[in-house]
């Protein structure tokens, strides 16, 4: 509950303090880059919850670590007129396709489990009725 | 008795009071400290600031990009077409509009200029005035200058910038023209007058905010051996275009017309200062 609370304050900070700023024309393609590294790594880090294998430390340098990178190829592709973007554009775009899939197939089987569960548990009551 | 046992409670509370206090600092803080631990509030505080910067940054760049989103940029190449077209047919239609409002406007003049000399003063005046600010046709004595890119090949040219007749140029030659008399002037048909800007907008030249192209037909009307000389000069005008290739050739006419400035004219914020 206390976890929700604060990151919903932290989210509500963000969206006061990115309404008033608008980012230079310019400089938009490198935070568009950073958008997809930041989104790439929250679903990394919902996939890592699901396995039960989440660490914090690993989860927040990725976030920043990958925004970082990106931003830095973005800014080499331009020195270089070559759209290096497109690399981290991809990488980070297939990786959440199979992020996602993993999270499906977890919900999947949980979900699956869940039914055949309670089939079992129904069916024992019954047996237990009858005799 | 009594009395002993109210001043016993009162030392116990004080004491009570005391000793508590001192503990209760020490205690608030490693409740603190489990409180944060058990609730994991510093993980979510540093979650927190991972969602503060996507937010913050996501936020930001929809500001950006929804404003950005112009006209130009969001319209295709198709739909620019279809509002130039429209905005042409519509140009077209308002300039026959324009025309026919004139037409009104110079028969009321006549009809006018008919009735009484002093209305008929009036209108010469205001014939005159219009005719020196440059919303008549005039016609009279002149020169004839046409001007063209040159044809020169690129190897044997100084620079490809220096052939092409560029809005310098032609401010040039109207500054050079007004030195030497010329009373009325117009290039590509499009008059100048004291407002008339000439400038360079990418690959083509605006005259009164029309564009106009190579190749130039420029008309002013004054004294025809004058005008031509001041462009004939040695080391003026037709020199510097003659070294670049830039092909000029000027003749002189015993009348031409220079047709009027077919805009629209007037102050918005200036006024007449009354003496």
């Amino acid at each position: 509950m206390m976890g929700i609370i604060i990151i919903l304050m932290f989210a509500g900070f963000g969206l006061i303090a990115g309404m008033n700023l608008i980012v230079p024309y310019a400089i938009s393609k490198y935070v568009a880059v950073a958008i997809l590294a930041f989104i790439d790594s929250i679903f990394g880090g919902i996939v890592a919850n699901m396995k039960k294998s989440f660490d914090l430390r690993v989860f927040l340098s990725g976030f920043f670590g990958n925004a970082l990178i990106a931003i830095v190829l973005v800014f080499l592709g331009e020195r270089l007129n070559v759209d290096i973007y497109l690399a981290a554009v991809i990488v980070f775009s297939t990786r959440l396709f199979s992020n996602f899939s993993i999270i499906r197939r977890i919900a999947l089987d949980k979900t699956a489990e869940k039914i055949v569960n309670s089939r079992k548990a129904k069916e024992e009551k019954e047996e237990t009725n009858d005799v | 008795m009594l009395n002993d046992k109210k001043i016993r409670k009162k030392i116990k509370e004080m004491t009570k009071d005391k000793k508590p206090i001192k503990l209760n600092k020490i205690e608030k803080k490693e409740k603190a400290k489990d409180f944060i631990q058990k609730n994991g509030i510093l993980q979510y505080t540093l979650l927190g600031l991972a969602v503060f910067a996507l937010v913050f940054v996501f936020v930001a760049q929809l500001n950006t990009v929804s404003n950005t989103k112009t006209i130009v940029q969001g319209k295709r190449e198709a739909e620019l077409i279809d509002d130039l077209t429209a905005l042409k047919i519509e140009y077209e239609e308002l300039k026959k509009e324009n025309k026919k409002n004139l037409e009104i406007v110079e028969e009321y003049k006549t009809n006018a200029s008919n009735n009484s000399s002093l209305i008929n003063s009036m209108s010469e005046e205001i014939n005159k005035m219009a005719a020196l600010s440059g919303l008549k046709d005039i016609k009279g004595e002149g020169i004839v200058i046409t001007l063209d890119d040159s044809d020169m090949a690129i190897s044997e040219a100084i620079s490809t910038e220096s052939m092409l007749v560029h809005d310098t140029d032609l401010r040039a030659i109207v500054t050079e023209l007004n030195s030497a008399g010329a009373e009325a002037i117009s290039i590509n048909g499009q008059r100048i007058l004291s407002s008339t800007a000439i400038r360079c907008v990418g690959p083509v030249i605006q005259v009164n905010g029309v564009k106009v192209a190579a190749p130039f037909n420029i008309k002013a009307i004054g004294n025809a051996k004058y005008l031509e000389s001041s462009l004939n000069i040695r080391g003026g005008i037709v020199d510097g275009f003659e070294l670049y290739g830039v092909k000029i050739n000027i003749t002189r006419e015993k009348s031409i017309t220079v047709n009027k400035y077919d805009g629209k004219l007037g102050f918005s914020k200036a006024k007449i200062v009354e003496e």
